[in-house]
């Protein structure tokens, strides 16, 4: 019986090509989607689920509420004493993350981004597998370092590396004592060299590790097996007034975030890099859904279509003795196999298409028909897929009498009401994700086009090396710089813009003497006396500051309070409760250490209006410019004249040789490294553009089959009106009058579903594009479907009506 | 072999109520070969429809072999009709996708029959009808009265009680008729009970009884004894 099924399936598929392909095309497009979603959202899921007991593995975070920042990594005090009061932690281990420090083997210079520095326990808590030297001894001196086999493979080639040693920042030789296995890509972690946090106090200084302000420090602990570790978390606020005083809560807090969840759901400042999203992971697995929906949807609607072709098998089925349920079972063995063809193309679909995509997405993606568990997916998929797609035509086309079908009795083509509400629900979906799209390409304009406050034009940022006295390297190559005609301007800040601002300190409002309730956290930038000028700010109230203001004396026993300068943003002086012009001349205290016993006055000599300094994400914040400081981080930014910059980087480039030798060089454009904050974006919205554009292509396949079935069906009425006397466009105005009501009902519920989850994914942004604004979004994407729509009907209908009416008549 | 007593068959839509068959009284006994003989519409077709339980009586009572048949589920008649009853339409109702020989062995399939058996008693009854020769073609290929003889072919091959061929030679030229119809007197011949409907008087001398229906009812019945000698027992 089956043969008979596969034979009488497989010939009904060669008899009707319209049909086939458009529903094979349709199925493989959706299984194709659906199968590299999967393949990205399993990966995705996957993320340092592989290290051991990951389960138990939490990451311990810390916030700051005065500038509101929410770090990833914490002070480097807080891990060992942690491990001191809570002894129920198993293991924890600190990494310093990569900070492109400089390191060099022999004549050759790296400016170096995957160097970690961390406690050795780092090893067993990740159970990294080393393949040279010992785990449990290889960090066990301050100027050991241990290397990834990439690395190793990088700065030694096929030497040996064991015992060879790399010079760290002119400062230390470290010695190679172990190698370890590649770190896999799914992990939130990035590193290749890990050197010892014992060099930490050496280069830093011998408070390095117990410094509470540097907050640059992820920190992992291990809890034991059944741990609740809600139970910890309650004790975190009672830790940090045992070590940080009584007060110390109302300013910062602890958290910790499970290992396995910090890929997809922690977005954190100073995170290792930019992690997954697990509403990108539900929005793609919706979308690809959706495309397989429709092409289901599109297998429906043309087998209920074409029912009156299988009628009279149906009922000559039934005369021969077939029951109702052997018929469904062939009908849906026919769409399982039909499914099982349109597969067989999804996977070469995939094979071809899940490079490029891995690539563009940068992940290391892998889809292996060798793997028996992938294998068994598909084959699921297919069982499924075929199901689902062939539930309704099967009992359907299965309940026709036969004495009725065989007496050409009339077959309706399906619940015709149905049918019409699938046509809307694929037309829905199209010109909802037809606006999804355009909206992400709206906010992607709104990002780029947004008055940030600044000239973010034409220019090139580069870091400053560290160990070496700021002025001392800044002034020359300023000079130098600046000598050339290519070049308008050159400054330092301690972060350039598109960079997450950080830094953050205590400021007191004159009057207050002591750290209190009353003092405010607020951001810092340090920037030299060009700085506003050269990225053409302008100041609502005061002026820049003057080169007199860029050195203040440093405080000293005999003199703790020093008098300095500041610039607030609009922000910063509303926390003060001023506005700009009230802020000019107003002081605010600086405490420049915990003790309280050294301060900085700062006298505020203008206001800047907010800026949007990092990103559209993140929140303008309350900010405090005041001089260059060493301690901070240095940045360069250097503006070129309109025009060929090539000359002037290359100027760049030979000033840098020269006058800082033994630091490579790394220079970027700043609107590239915008580019790159929303870069995530716009990827996003490349791959909805995409698989919209594959929905509406398997919704405009189903139309065309739907269509020509309809056009068909009507041969007969088409060749009586005209008869009668109708035109051409008479007849296709006819057949594209019950589509276009179709498309406008499926505008009407695409809108407010659309309008909804577009507001939701806008309120990611603290500065988002306006719905309001992009409103023609909605009409466009409605009229799009509609001459969709209108081209796919009329051309069907056009050649019906253009045929003479006799034939179509002689046709019944 | 057939009881048929007081049996109605009202079709009802919204608006309309069309009663195609009224108060039917039938007996059709085991190896008769009756002819359903009556204008367009008068009900020949849905009596053909309910005898082969392919549609159900809306009130009367169907005895079928001894078996009620009415109030049974869709699944029972289909598991009654397919081992006794055998079709033959006008229009042949092949299904174009499967060969001859596949059309042919279709019943079998449903009967569940070892592939072995089927293959003899297909060979066997293509034989018997001459079609052997086209058992791999597609009934597109062949010509109507080719392809009313595998629709014979078909319809005996589950050696059926009894055959129901509606208008069999309707589309047929006098010469393929003539072969269909030789084909019925010959299984009829064997012990195989026909009911033919039919509007051709002169097929209807084939018959050993002539069923005259009007306005949905048995109007007369014609007993054949012979091409000369038939006598009128007309029923009210």
């Amino acid at each position: 019986m089956f043969r008979n099924y596969l034979t009488i399936a497989l010939r009904t598929i060669a008899a009707s090509p319209l049909f086939s392909v458009i529903n094979v095309v349709g199925l493989a497009i959706g299984l194709a989607c659906c199968t590299i979603i999967t393949v990205f959202v399993n990966h995705e899921l996957s993320y340092d689920k592989h290290w051991p007991n990951a389960e138990r593995v939490y990451r311990v975070t810390r916030d700051f509420f005065g500038n509101d920042l929410k770090l990833a990594s914490v002070a480097p005090p807080i891990g060992p004493l942690l491990m001191e009061d809570f002894p129920e932690i198993e293991a924890m281990t600190r990494i310093l993350p990569p900070n492109q420090l400089t390191l060099a083997r022999g004549e050759r210079i790296i400016r170096e981004e995957r160097l970690a520095i961390a406690d050795d326990s780092v090893f067993d808590l990740f159970d990294l597998q080393f393949v040279q030297g010992e785990r449990s001894s290889a960090l066990e001196r301050p100027t050991n370092i241990v290397l990834s086999e990439r690395a190793a493979q990088r700065y030694f080639g096929n030497e040996n590396p064991m015992g060879q040693t790399i010079n760290i920042m002119g400062q230390a030789d470290l010695t190679v004592t172990g190698v370890f296995r590649d770190l896999p890509e799914n992990t939130h972690m990035a590193f290749e060299l890990v050197g010892s946090i014992a060099m930490i106090p050496i280069m830093f200084g011998p408070e390095a590790l117990s410094n509470w302000g540097s907050n640059n420090f992820y920190t992992y602990i291990r809890l034991p097996e059944g741990y609740d570790p809600q139970q910890l978390k309650e004790q975190f606020e009672a830790f940090l007034v045992k070590h940080r005083g009584e007060n110390a809560p109302k300013g910062t807090a602890l958290g910790l975030q499970r290992l396995t969840d910090i890929h997809l759901t922690s977005k954190r400042d100073s995170e290792w890099r930019n992690n997954g999203s697990l509403t990108l992971v539900y929005t793609f697995s919706a979308v690809a859904f959706v495309v397989l929906l429709i092409a289901c949807v599109n297998f429906m609607n043309l087998s209920t279509a074409r029912s009156l072709q299988r009628a009279r098998e149906v009922g000559i089925r039934k005369v021969v003795g077939a029951r109702r349920s052997q018929l469904i079972t062939q009908f849906l063995c026919e769409s399982v196999l039909l499914t099982l063809i349109a597969m067989f193309l999804a996977v070469t679909l995939v094979e071809i298409a899940l490079p490029p995509f891995a690539a563009f997405l940068e992940k290391d993606l892998q889809f292996s028909l060798a793997d028996p568990q992938t294998l068994g997916l598909l084959g699921l998929a297919t069982v499924c897929v075929g199901l689902l797609a062939g539930s309704y035509p099967a009992f359907y086309l299965s309940h026709f009498r036969p004495a009725e079908v065989l007496k050409g009795g009339a077959v309706g083509g399906g619940s015709g009401l149905l049918r019409r509400a699938l046509v809307v629900f694929q037309f829905a979906t199209s010109i909802a994700l037809l606006i999804a799209t355009g909206v992400v390409m709206a906010q992607m304009h709104h990002a780029r086009s947004i008055d940030m406050g600044f000239d973010r034009e034409r220019n090139i940022t580069t870091a400053l090396p560290f160990f070496q006295d700021l002025w001392s390297t800044y002034e020359p190559l300023r000079t130098e710089l600046e000598a050339h005609p290519g070049i308008s301007s050159v400054v330092y800040s301690s972060r350039v813009p598109s960079m997450q601002s950080l830094d953050g300190s205590n400021y007191l409002p004159e009057g207050v003497q002591a750290i209190s309730e009353n003092s405010l956290i607020l951001s810092d930038i340090k920037v030299d006396a060009h700085w506003f000028d050269h990225y053409g700010i302008e100041f609502l109230a005061g002026r820049p500051f003057r080169p007199n203001e860029m050195r203040p004396p440093m405080p000293t026993e005999e003199q703790p309070v020093v008098q300095a300068w500041a610039i607030l943003d609009e922000a910063g002086a509303r926390r003060f409760g001023w506005s700009p012009e009230e802020a000019i001349g107003k002081v605010i205290r600086q405490p420049l250490n915990r003790e309280m016993r050294q301060f900085a006055d700062r006298t505020i000599v203008g206001v800047i209006p907010d800026l949007y300094f990092s990103s559209l994400h993140d929140a303008r914040k309350a900010t405090v410019y005041a001089e260059p400081n060493g301690n901070y981080a240095r940045n360069l930014s250097i503006k070129v004249k309109a025009g060929d910059p090539s000359a002037a980087i290359a100027h760049l480039e030979t000033v840098w040789a020269r006058l800082v030798p033994n630091e490579p060089l790394d220079w970027q454009f700043l609107d590239d490294a915008f580019d790159a904050r929303y870069r995530s974006e716009a990827k996003q919205a490349k791959l909805f553009a995409v698989f919209s554009a594959f929905a509406v292509f398997v919704a405009t396949l189903g139309l065309f089959g739907l269509a020509s079935f309809t056009t068909e069906r009507r041969t007969k009425e088409i060749g009586i009106r005209k008869v009668m006397g109708a035109s051409v466009l008479d007849i296709v105005l006819l057949l594209t009058r019950d589509f276009t009501v179709l498309v406008l009902v499926a505008s009407v519920i695409a809108w407010p579903l659309a309008w909804y989850f577009m507001e939701r994914w806008l309120s990611r942004f603290a500065y988002r594009a306006s719905l309001v604004d992009w409103s023609w979004l909605f009409i466009v994407a409605a009229l799009a479907a509609l001459l969709v729509a209108w081209l796919t009907v009329a051309g069907q209908a056009s050649r019906a009506a253009a045929a003479r009416p006799v034939k179509a008549l002689r046709y019944e | 072999m057939l009881e048929l007593h007081d049996l109605c068959k009202v079709y009802r839509t919204t608006n309309v109520e069309t009663t195609a068959l009224r108060d039917i009284n039938l007996h059709i006994g085991k190896g008769e070969f009756i002819a359903i003989m009556g204008p367009s519409g008068c009900g020949k077709s849905t009596l053909l429809n309910v005898l082969g339980m392919l549609d159900t009586p809306s009130s009367g009572h169907y005895q079928f072999q001894d078996q009620t048949v009415s109030g049974r589920s869709e699944g029972d008649l289909a598991s009654l009709r397919k081992a006794r009853v055998g079709f033959i339409f006008q229009s042949f109702n092949l299904i174009d996708e499967l060969t001859v020989r596949e059309n042919v062995e279709l019943p079998l399939l449903y009967q569940k029959i070892p592939a072995s058996q089927r293959k003899d008693r297909v060979e066997q009854v293509m034989d018997r009808v001459a079609i052997a020769h086209r058992a791999d073609h597609r009934p597109q290929q062949l010509s109507g009265g080719q392809q009313q003889r595998v629709a014979v072919a078909r319809a005996v091959v589950t050696q059926p009680a009894l055959i129901l061929a509606d208008e069999p030679t309707g589309n047929l030229d006098t010469v393929n008729g003539e072969e269909v119809l030789g084909l019925l007197n010959e299984l009829n011949g064997d012990g195989t009970t026909v009911v033919m409907v039919t509007h051709d008087p002169a097929h209807a001398e084939h018959a050993t009884r002539v069923v005259n229906m009007l306005d949905g009812r048995i109007l007369s019945e014609n007993i054949h004894r012979g091409p000369s000698d038939s006598e009128a027992n007309h029923v009210s």
